[in-house]
């Protein structure tokens, strides 16, 4: 704190006054400054339970649990554990009408045999992922975190780690941050194989599982802009180079009426660069004590797939140990510049006279997209430490050049959380 | 007619008089001294928002659209349909 530079022992004195008034309003590490010997017995603790569900395709049940607390007086440890199942169907890629769609092994154990029809396949799989983050406080106003986890599906592997430092200024107006994450990723369907790239169905030779490496570097700042608002702006850069295909994808090859004549594997370039910009604003109403939350998120892709995400949150306080906070978020993407919906070829064509593209994919997740997520949750307080949240919301998603015009999902969470100090 | 486009023109007015009153304080800087950031300190202002929640969100968005990422680096990867 500024005032805390002063020499004389007047104004020691009311500095080690401003510091314990200060630490009161600032909460709970404010006083683990004030108070250091409780400094071990500060430990929070989520707990978590998700249900997301899309009628037409997916059921998915999450079960969260995170600890955060401190080692010693510079030193604070996080845990988080995730534990998902996913059942139902996903768009294969193919036209809705197929007839021919005979992807095999999609995720995990349960695979239901012989893939699916309708431009869907059947799946079933489970999925755990661990993170652990260490933090250190270097000297006063500067912290590093380190970070790594690791995520474990039937057909999907991810291991990565990250190092970030954060400098406060000396007034504690505004910090800045450097981070870099490195993550590598193994790519299968089931039984650890890929299929060749953009081969018909039926006659394609498969590979070994795909491997994926990611980099990336993010740049922060926050910034109290006045007593009643703090914002923040990072900037981000990530490549990652290798396996980017979805094995379980795949293609129609088609006529303009939409009359298949067979399908084949996608194909994915090597490289991705992207580039985004974050930004959020917190604020709290004067008039109402209300607390606004928007935010903003450019990102840039090499891959031309270049989308805007705007979020807002409305914090409203209806008693004193409940509140409720709406929640809107709107996304638009521009299509990946490989995506298409269908290979398109001259009616009458066989397939070994059909052209191929060097890079293709039918993934709805690539095409033009816009979305809409609605939904509220609502915070009761069940002491000064500890709240039960639930929240709701509906996420839609509109396509445009897709085989899927438009689908939709709900979710339903559950958050126990509870600080122990 | 008439009407419409008064009760329209009136309420782009309201809106607009709400989004600026909203707005305006948003955007005045000051020096906050140490003893002013009770308001900054409270959970609801915390800009990195509810871990479950940024955890939840995170999960929906990277498995049902094309880019994903801004808040941190890493994360975990998954293979999600």
């Amino acid at each position: 704190m500024a005032v805390t530079n002063n020499k004389s022992k007047t104004h020691s004195n009311i500095s080690k006054q401003l510091g314990v008034a200060a630490s009161s309003l600032l909460g709970t590490c404010a006083t683990q400054a004030a108070e250091p010997d409780n400094l071990y017995n500060n430990w929070d603790i989520d707990v978590g339970y998700l249900y997301y569900e899309e009628p037409e395709y997916i059921a998915v049940d999450t079960y969260m649990a995170m600890i955060k607390g401190n080692l010693s007086d510079k030193d604070t440890i996080k845990l988080g554990v995730v534990f998902d199942t996913l059942s139902g169907a996903t768009p294969s890629g193919a036209l809705p009408d197929s007839e021919f769609v005979s992807v095999s092994g999609v995720s995990g154990g349960g695979v239901s045999g012989g893939g699916g029809s309708g431009g869907k396949v059947a799946f079933d799989d489970t999925r755990l992922a661990v993170d652990v983050q260490w933090g250190r406080e270097l000297k006063r106003l500067l912290r590093t975190k380190v970070s790594a986890y690791m995520s474990v599906e039937g057909d999907y592997t991810a291991v990565g780690g990250s190092l970030g430092i954060e400098q406060d200024s000396k007034d504690k107006a505004y910090t800045l941050s450097a981070a870099i994450g490195l993550a590598t990723d193994k790519v299968s369907k089931s039984d650890e194989s890929t299929p060749e790239p953009l081969a018909e169905l039926g006659n394609e030779d498969t590979y070994g599982a795909g491997h994926k490496n990611t980099a990336d570097v993010m740049f922060g700042a926050t910034r109290v802009i006045n007593r009643r608002t703090q914002a923040m702006l990072n900037l981000s850069y990530s490549l990652s180079l290798g396996y980017h295909t979805d094995p379980y994808k795949i293609i129609s090859v088609a006529d303009n009426t939409d009359s298949e004549l067979t399908q084949v594997t996608e194909h994915r370039p090597d490289t991705r660069e992207r580039f985004i910009v974050y930004s959020k604003i917190m604020h709290e109403l004067p008039s109402s004590g209300h607390h606004l939350g928007l935010s903003y998120r450019y990102h840039m892709d090499s891959w031309q797939l270049n989308s805007h995400t705007i979020e807002t949150t409305y914090n409203l306080k209806l008693e004193s140990n409940n509140s409720i906070e709406p929640f809107l978020r709107l996304y638009h993407q521009q299509a990946a510049d490989f995506y298409t919906r269908t290979i398109l070829i001259d009616p009458g064509v066989v397939f070994s006279d059909v052209t191929l593209p060097e890079h293709a994919s039918a993934d709805v997740r690539l095409s033009e997209m816009q979305s809409t997520t609605l939904g509220a949750k609502y915070i009761y307080k069940t002491s000064a430490k500890g709240s039960i949240d639930t929240r709701i919301g509906y996420y839609h998603r509109n396509y445009t050049n897709a085989n899927i015009n438009d689908d939709g999902a709900y979710f339903v969470q559950l958050d126990f959380s509870k600080a122990f100090n | 007619m008439h009407y419409l486009l008064v009760r329209t023109f009136l309420l782009v007015w309201l809106l607009g008089l709400s989004a600026c009153s909203i707005i305006e304080p948003m955007t005045n800087f000051e020096t906050v001294k140490p003893w002013q950031k009770g308001i900054l300190a409270k959970e609801e202002m915390a800009l990195e928002g509810d871990p479950i929640d940024a955890y939840v969100n995170d999960h929906i968005y990277f498995s049902k659209e094309g880019s994903t990422g801004g808040t941190s680096v890493g994360g975990g990867g998954c293979g999600c349909n």
